[in-house]
């Protein structure tokens, strides 16, 4: 694909617009929301973890209105059932009156699917997700329906109504890009959100862009070169998580149940070149891969016993690990 | 075309980058010097280490190239100056580029041209300081200074290896000494090409092992062993050139008698032979004296070995030949043969063959006497047996026996007794006070010696009176002549004792053990 100057300015132009078009609805976050963006453009999905009421789903509205995509939501609950999320096939009547199986598409036909408390449905019903997160096909019976693109899942998680909860197993969470905690806002955040949900009227949202011009702008961070040198620091993070790596550091070994798979690598490079772009720059740095490593690492190191009883996080480790491996 | 941009626009920059590793690489080599320089001096407090300023201070130019080779060794590349660039904020545009070398998409030349927009709105090169590492100087010059206190802090080893750097500068004098003998013999013409040659492996050797030897008793001790080798060998070369001299005179008529004398080692004999021959020349014919004329040059031509020898056959051969009135009797013809007789009688005595080999002895004589036992090293009481010709060996600062002899200043004490020999009036007691160790050189009192010194004498006869049993005693004595002796100081005549005294140690097989009692003996009169 040939890139100009002009691609690229427009590119980031639009990003920014998308970023302030979602900022009248959305107060701070600002992190969250690039790194949404970012998953989009990736073709990725997102968990976002975080307390009820901090806006996730706002931000899934939002987004879905600003870039002009179809939006659906889904409420997780354990009665759930795969065919509410995918479709199934109903009988209905042909115009001569003979029955027949019609498929009834499920609310995951859409670009946006927000997946609202993913933890709460039967893993029989996550499973569910599985292949459309992955395959963007969905199967029911012998039938196979491709998903329409730009096609990305945002589910949501609460992480303190453990009760009732099937904790997502390891091989869906892999298939999430990213993985977002949503922070609590702070007072100044928190005042504009009382000020705009309360008092003044909701802004209007304008549609910055669409589906094509998504797709559009996901070919040209495709392009984007990355060094070897980058290329190799970001496979030397991903490595370091494997406790059986005799190169790994050693809070590696002595935190980490299992390390990140292949798909981390992927997605960090993926996003780092997306993130590069939208910084403006040509080229993937070795802060992008930094930068990245957070959202990409968190849901897929898998930490042991001994972790959670010292309180250590992911983030945390991932910060150990940044601080360890060279850079050349 | 971009590509050539960016590398034009990273080399000024690369330059600098090497001098700022040059820098830093110098620090850290000053720093290991100064470490070692440390560590040496400590180490010279416990160990004896010579020139031990110099073996710190020279080594600094070694570590500064070192540190230069190791520099440009590990120069910095391109690559090197493009990871260092965008750690000041280019975030990798530079390092992209390199890799982008050759490539020509779109987004390369993008990227290309958003790194040379980079590189020209910055001025990286001023990022890069030059200034030295404060830590690595710092500690350098702690360790510097401590360097120079712990080298003023005196120690026995310090004087230690002041005498070892003394004796090594005694060393290279007299290696310096031996090779201008090594000149001279060079120059000899009375030696042969092979005598020189094997004086001069002697004289090598020697020079070896001097270089090896650390105390004067080792110097002294490949010194006097050479002298007798020199000596064997100078004997065998002489016996050589009289073995070649007798054989060939024994030939011809005239000359039997001169060989005869010469296997005898007589003298006499020569003299005798001489004489004859002078009368024989005096009654030949003149054809006679031409046919011997040609003998002798022919036989002059044969002397190979002796070419001094065969010059004065030759002066006589063309005395003969000149003489036109067949008149064996004449001055030229008598002067060539007193000249002849002269260095026949020189062979056979004990002079050494040429002017250069007698320099040669008396150089390795007089190296022995500096190098004799032991110097004392004048800051240790008292008993240095100096035996250095003023060098002030055992002088000075020795509170005790002051045993160097000479004229040093403090020049030894010592309890004098008089040497003298069996039947001179000996005079006064040996001069000097007991404790005169810091005394000028003084007047010795004069002592009655008869001037027989530094000769062997003659052996002779004493014939007792007859017995009444008809018989008489013969004894058997050394006579050195009837001259009247002198008043001498009393230094001078225990000098010449003592000289004749080592040279004859030098020259006999005498057990060590020995030679140190007589040297001892000597060094204690005084």
């Amino acid at each position: 694909m040939d890139i100009n100057e002009n691609n690229v300015k427009e590119f980031i132009q639009k990003i920014n617009d998308v970023k302030d078009e979602i900022g009248k609805a959305i107060i701070g976050q600002k992190d969250i929301v690039e790194q949404v963006l970012i998953a989009i453009l990736c073709e990725g999905n997102v968990l976002l973890e975080g307390v009820p009421g901090l806006g996730k789903t706002q931000l899934v509205k939002t987004i879905g209105k600003v870039m002009d995509l179809e939006f659906s939501r889904i409420q997780f609950t354990p009665d759930l059932m795969p065919a509410d999320v995918v479709g199934t096939n109903i009988i209905s009547h042909d115009e001569n009156g003979n029955s027949q199986f019609t498929f009834q598409k499920g609310p995951i036909f859409s670009n946006i699917v927000l997946a609202d408390e993913i933890n709460r449905a039967t893993p029989k019903t996550q499973s569910a997700m599985l292949e459309a997160m992955q395959e963007k096909t969905v199967t029911v019976g012998n039938s196979t329906y491709r998903l329409e693109k730009p096609f990305f899942v945002l589910a949501t998680q609460n992480p303190i109504e453990m009760e009732g909860t099937y904790p997502l197993p390891e091989a869906q969470m892999d298939r999430f890009m990213f993985k977002l905690d949503v922070k609590f806002p702070n007072v100044e955040e928190l005042t504009e959100i009382v000020n705009i949900t309360t008092v003044k009227e909701e802004n209007e949202l304008h549609k910055i862009s669409n589906g094509k011009e998504i797709m559009e702008m996901a070919k040209i961070s495709k392009e984007i070169p990355i060094a070897k040198s980058v290329m190799e620091y970001a496979m030397k993070i991903v490595l370091a998580t494997h406790p059986e790596n005799a190169n790994s550091p050693e809070i590696t070994k002595k935190y980490i149940r299992f390390g990140s798979s292949p798909r981390g690598a992927q997605a960090i490079i993926k996003a780092a070149r997306v993130k590069a772009l939208i910084e403006g720059r040509y080229n993937v740095a070795f802060d992008d891969i930094n930068y990245i490593a957070y959202p990409v690492l968190r849901h897929r190191i898998i930490l042991n016993f001994e972790a959670v009883s010292d309180g250590i996080s992911s983030d945390y480790i991932i910060e150990k690990l940044i601080a360890e491996i060279p850079k050349k | 075309m971009l590509d050539k941009q960016i590398i034009e626009l990273l080399k000024p920059i690369r330059l600098k980058y090497f001098i700022k590793k040059l820098i830093k690489y110098l620090s850290f080599a000053l720093l290991v010097w100064s470490v070692s320089s440390l560590i040496l001096m400590l180490i010279s407090k416990v160990v004896p280490i010579t020139f031990v300023w110099q073996k710190i201070t020279y080594p600094i130019l070694l570590y500064i190239l070192i540190s230069i080779g190791w520099t440009i060794y590990k120069r910095p590349s391109l690559k090197d100056t493009a990871y260092l660039i965008d750690s000041f904020g280019l975030k990798e545009r530079i390092i992209t580029s390199l890799e982008l070398k050759d490539q020509n998409s779109s987004i390369s030349k993008l990227q290309k041209n958003d790194t040379i927009d980079g590189l020209k709105k910055n001025n990286f090169k001023e990022k890069i300081s030059l200034v030295p590492p404060f830590k690595p100087l710092l500690i350098m010059l702690i360790l510097v200074l401590a360097t120079v206190i712990v080298g003023f802090i005196p120690s026995k080893t310090y004087y230690r290896a002041k005498e070892i750097e003394e004796n090594k500068g005694k060393i290279e004098k007299t290696v310096e000494d031996i090779k201008k003998v090594e000149e001279k013999i060079a120059k000899d013409k009375i030696l042969t090409e092979l005598d020189k040659k094997e004086i001069e492996n002697k004289l090598n050797e020697l020079k070896k092992k001097l270089k090896k030897a650390s105390t004067p008793e080792e110097m002294n001790k490949e010194i006097s062993k050479t002298k007798k080798k020199l000596e064997n060998l100078l004997e065998e070369l002489k016996k050589e050139k009289i073995d070649e001299l007798v054989e060939k005179l024994s030939k011809e008529d005239m000359t039997k008698e001169i060989s005869k004398a010469l296997e005898n080692k007589s003298q006499e004999e020569i003299k005798k032979a001489m004489d004859d021959m002078a009368k024989k020349l005096e009654n030949m014919s003149k054809e006679d004296l031409e046919k011997l004329a040609e003998k002798l040059k022919k036989l002059a031509e044969e002397l190979k070995k002796n070419p001094e020898l065969a010059k004065k056959l030759q002066e006589l051969a063309e005395s003969i030949s000149q003489n036109t009135n067949g008149n064996g009797n004449n001055a030229a013809i008598n002067q060539s043969l007193a000249n002849l007789g002269e260095l026949l009688n020189g062979m056979i005595s004990n002079t050494p063959m040429t002017g250069s080999v007698e320099d040669l002895l008396e150089q390795l004589e007089q190296l022995n006497l500096n190098f004799g036992d032991g110097d004392s090293d004048g800051q240790e009481n008292g008993n240095g047996n100096g035996n250095g010709n003023g060098k002030g060996n055992g002088n000075g600062q020795g509170q005790g026996q002051g045993n160097g002899y000479g004229q040093g200043t403090g020049g030894g004490a010592g309890d004098g007794t008089s040497p003298g020999s069996e039947d001179n009036g000996t005079g006064g007691t040996g001069g000097g006070s007991k404790d005169s160790s810091d005394k000028e050189v003084k007047d010795y009192e004069k002592i009655f010696t008869p001037q027989n010194l530094d000769t062997d004498g003659y052996s002779t006869q004493i014939h007792d009176d007859v017995d009444k049993d008809g018989e008489k005693d013969i004894i058997q004595i050394k006579k050195f002549g009837d001259l009247p002796g002198e008043s001498i100081p009393y230094n001078e005549v225990l000098k010449t004792y003592r000289e004749n005294a080592y040279r004859k140690l030098g020259n006999e097989e005498i057990p060590e053990n020995m030679k140190e009692t007589v040297k001892r003996y000597f060094s204690e009169l005084e």
